[in-house]
């Protein structure tokens, strides 16, 4: 009986190999516990058990191999691809997309969520409007001239109840070191006509811009990741005054690499904290825990080693929904010292548990080039879902089978099982999700930046809608 | 038979039994650990056919009792330098079992977890690792940066001294140190050891972090030295770690093992470098991104005819890779070969009809040859398929202002700055351009663009600063 047990032990590969259970011990290494004196009795007694062994037929059946209970790391995700239905909202150019960022939000406030995005290429910040449910406006430009804008946000930064948008430019996207990047404000007049405000400038590059009062004085303030490339920041920028457009930059940590922050009051003191995804080769997460009046405290609270994990975007979600904003984070840039990006062993998602006292890593699973992680309940069975996209996973003319959107169900106990959305348009790498017709079920949307041969498969605004 | 004799061999036939019987029980006990952890065998519909062969081999080995141990190792290789980091944590779970005084095991699992930022369980098999080989720098180096990032901070600094005592110029330590002396704010210190790290690596290490302490320092010029110098370099290289190295001889992913070379010849490490996008190549004869990189390679080590062949390569496999023909075209070119040259950017430009590097380089032939007008209508090709780059503008507009159509000329490198508005070379043509024709406004309002500019070069300034002096009778004071 002892040997069956043994020969069916079981262990889960979800968990992390340290938290192996040791097997129960077999027949056979009882034996050879029995056996190790060298007294000639008990190696006659070893001999005897040894040939008792042979004779049992125990060891006939192959061993049982270690076998995942959970959902197999290797086992394929699920085929949904027939789930959403993709249709291009974008109208295209000459040239091939470079859609950094769309941000959904209801610009002009008519209860219907709009689109706003980044065309990195065209230095513009666009808009399609949703006029009735599932009706767009063709695109509109809301502003030019912004120096490779990258990110986009909403919010009434003069307080007259209309929403501006904040743009983080990079000026060059691709590797660059000197010191362009660019802040702007656009200002609505009201009728979604904008006005820009360059806000700061000579500085690290921005990727991210975030609005928050993080001095508490009732005017917002910005959080901003600035990548820079090989000097970098994340900083804050205090709506000073007295104009409405003064902003006054603080430094919070000197590291390259800064690609997203995040505002939420993470440890529940009423007082708005930033977290901060740092990539190039440090890999790192951090907290800057507002302390009052404008002051933080740092804290990293993840790390990796692996100076290629590849960093690639960091959303804010109540993912387990005990009260507490966790953290969602994706591992897939793939460029390195190779002539192409491509996918690595190691990319995927993984969400921090915000405990109370600190973060716990949850690994959600594996997919190459991931990127724009967004929680959102596509099932609508009241648990919270995670959506990611892809690019640049290997997508060439030998191979097309590369996953560009995923979607990572949650069964409600924060077990995520992996489901293929779609394998083209490929290189998608922002991702939002809103209510985009009559049945309000959640879509997403998707933008498409194409800097790798072959310019095919492509997309400008995708809505994916069930 | 005598009794003697009969004893003798009864002794030897019980000692004999006894013997098989404790090897086999030893085998036996093998067999049981890995079995506990051998890992299901992952899909592997996509993976080169010897990986697939060699793995169902040490699959089935492991499941066998005499080569159980075999076996595992040999997963274990393929797993881990093939990306199946799971099942190879799970073979280096068993491993260790079976040779607990291997020190590599715990290692490489290390390795796994750490990249995944887990800290406690990589730490404790560092610990492992460690105290069987203490003088393997590189596990010492890795658990003192996961301590660092797991804010064990005092560990942390005390493992990267451990390292100094073996090694005192270990600039990875150092680099360790300097970060803690940051975290600490002891700028002092964090300033004394990145200027150790910068000296000792060339600039290689401790680039990036140096700017921004000596900018916080207030010492500006140390920064914009260094900022000169480089232009977005990328400049950290992890430590070498031959144990994980090794694995790259079992890797049948080109991509990896091409990345891994790109990564080794960072480090200068060229014969390595050479062996794997070589390896890449063997596994993968037809992937056009390996011979790229290879060809890259062998023209950077003077391998020109080596370059040549896999530069050639790329064009067969795939004739609508434009660069495969560009760097295929100027190779031809570098080597005295002006006719293979022109006639490979035709066939180029024939597959790739809407390659903006193909027309530029058309563009700069023609200009070499003296055809101006043929060469402005390739550049403005070139502009209109790529917008965004900075440097075909300023050919262009240094080719118009070659030709004597100045305004024009000024147009096109205006247009480069609109992309690029810290260009050095763009910001010396205006400056010198508005200094030329006495316009002081632009020219004050450009030679405050050059002064930050830290990567023009100081004798092109000095050289704008006498030209300014000269036209308008006055230093130029920024």
């Amino acid at each position: 009986m002892a040997e069956s047990q043994s020969c069916t032990h079981r262990s889960g590969i979800e968990d992390l190999p340290s938290r192996f259970a040791p097997p129960p011990p077999s027949l056979s290494s009882f034996a050879l516990m029995l056996c190790r004196p060298t007294h000639l009795r008990l190696a006659l007694g070893c001999a005897l058990a040894a040939g008792l062994l042979g004779l049992t037929g125990c060891n006939k059946p192959p061993p049982a191999r270690l076998k995942a209970t959970g959902p197999a790391k290797h086992s394929g995700p699920q085929d949904a691809t027939g789930l959403l239905t993709g249709t291009e909202l974008g109208t295209f150019g000459e040239l091939p997309p470079w859609i950094a960022h769309v941000k959904v939000i209801d610009l002009d406030q008519d209860g219907l969520d709009d689109i706003v995005f980044c065309e990195a290429q065209d230095n513009e910040v666009r808009w399609i409007r949703q006029t009735a449910p599932g009706q767009f406006a063709p695109e509109a430009l809301l502003a030019g001239d912004l120096s490779g804008p990258v990110h986009v946000e909403g919010a009434d930064m003069d307080g007259d109840g209309d929403i501006d948008l904040i743009v983080s430019s990079m000026t060059i996207i691709f590797p660059h070191n000197d010191r362009i990047g660019v802040a702007f404000i656009l200002e609505n007049d009201g009728n979604q006509n904008f006005t820009t405000h360059q806000i700061l400038d000579q500085t690290s590059r921005i990727v991210d811009l975030r609005p928050a009062d993080l001095n508490g004085n009732g005017r917002l303030d910005l959080a901003a990741a600035q990548f820079g490339y090989d000097q970098g920041e994340v900083s804050w920028l205090e709506h000073v005054g007295p104009g409405p457009w003064d902003f006054e930059r603080h430094v919070l940590l000197e590291l390259s690499g800064a690609i997203n922050v995040e505002v939420a009051d993470f440890n529940g003191d009423r007082i708005p904290d930033i977290a901060a995804l740092v990539s190039q080769q440090w890999e790192e997460i951090y907290i800057f825990y507002g302390t009052g009046g404008g002051h933080f405290r740092t804290e990293r609270i993840w790390g990796s080693t692996n100076e290629d994990y590849g960093s690639s975007g960091m959303s804010l979600a109540d993912l387990n929904r005990d009260g507490r904003p966790d953290l969602i984070y994706s591992n897939g840039d793939g460029f390195g010292p190779a002539a192409t990006p491509g996918p690595r062993p190691w990319h995927g998602l993984q969400w921090f548990e915000n405990t109370g006292t600190g973060f716990k890593y949850h690994r959600i699973g594996h997919l190459p080039g991931a990127y724009a992680p967004i929680a959102v309940d596509l099932d609508r069975d009241g648990a919270i879902d995670v959506v990611s996209s892809a690019a640049y996973a290997d997508w060439n003319n030998q191979n097309r089978e590369v996953v560009s959107l995923m979607w990572w169900r949650n069964d409600g106990k924060m077990n995520f099982t992996p489901h293929v959305l779609a394998k083209a348009p490929k290189d998608l790498i922002t991702l939002g999700a809103g209510t985009f017709d009559a049945s309000g079920k959640p879509s997403l949307v998707t933008g498409g930046f194409y800097i790798y041969p072959p310019f095919d498969s492509m997309s400008r605004i995708m809505l994916w809608h069930r | 038979m005598k009794p003697t004799i009969k004893l003798t061999l009864a002794m030897g036939a019980v000692l004999l039994l006894g013997g098989g019987g404790w090897w086999y029980g030893a085998k036996s006990n093998q067999y049981a650990v890995v079995a506990a952890h051998l890992p299901p065998v992952p899909d592997l519909s996509a993976d080169h056919p010897e990986l697939v062969e060699r793995i169902q081999a040490a699959d089935a080995n492991a499941l066998t009792r005499f080569a159980a141990r075999t076996g595992m190792i040999e997963l274990s290789r393929l797993y881990h330098a093939n990306g199946y980091l799971d099942a190879a944590a799970a073979t280096y779970v068993g491993l260790a079992e079976l040779e607990p005084a291997e020190p590599r095991w715990p290692h490489l699992h290390a390795t796994i977890l750490a990249g995944f930022g887990q800290a406690t369980p990589a730490i404790e098999r560092w610990d492992r690792a460690i105290a069987l080989a203490p003088d393997y720098l590189p596990a010492q180096l890795r658990r003192a940066d996961l301590m660092l990032k797991d804010n064990q901070i005092d560990a942390a600094a005390a493992a990267y001294r451990h390292v100094l005592e073996q090694e005192r110029d270990n600039a990875w330590a150092l680099l360790g140190l300097a970060r803690i002396d940051l975290e600490k704010e002891a700028w002092r210190d964090a300033r004394q050891r990145l200027e150790r790290v910068v000296a000792l690596t060339n600039y290689t290490l401790g680039y990036d972090l140096i700017v921004s302490l000596y900018e916080r320092l207030g010492e500006d010029r140390e920064a914009e030295a260094i900022r000169g110098r480089s232009f977005a370099s990328g400049a950290y290289r992890d430590p070498t770690d031959p144990w994980l190295d090794a694995l790259m001889a079992d890797c049948y992913d080109s991509f990896r093992l091409s990345l891994e070379a790109g990564a080794k010849a960072r480090h200068n490490d060229n014969e390595t470098a050479r062996r794997w996008l070589e390896r890449a190549i063997v596994v993968a004869p037809n992937d056009v991104s390996a011979h790229f990189q290879l060809a890259g390679f062998l023209r950077e080590q003077g391998d020109l005819p080596g370059a040549m062949t896999h530069y050639q390569r790329c064009t067969e496999l795939d004739p609508q890779f434009a660069d495969g023909w560009a760097q295929l075209s100027a190779l031809q070119a570098l080597t005295g070969n002006a006719t293979a040259s022109e006639r490979t950017l035709q066939a180029g430009l024939e597959n790739c009809p809407d390659s903006p590097g193909l027309h530029r380089m058309k563009a700069r032939r023609l200009r070499d040859t003296g055809q101006t007008g043929a060469a402005i209508m390739a550049f403005r090709k070139a502009i209109k398929l790529r917008p965004n780059e900075p440097d075909p503008y300023l050919e262009l507009g240094t080719t118009l202002l070659s030709a004597d159509r100045t305004p024009e000329g000024i147009r096109e490198v205006e247009n480069a700055l609109a992309w690029d508005p810290l260009n050095p070379t763009g910001l010396g043509i205006l400056a010198y351009h508005a200094i030329e024709t006495k316009d002081r406004a632009a020219a004050d309002r450009w030679m405050t663009l050059v002064d930050r500019q830290p990567r023009i070069e100081t004798s092109l300034v000095n050289q704008l600063r006498a030209v300014y002096r000269g036209a308008f009778g006055e230093r130029w004071d920024g």
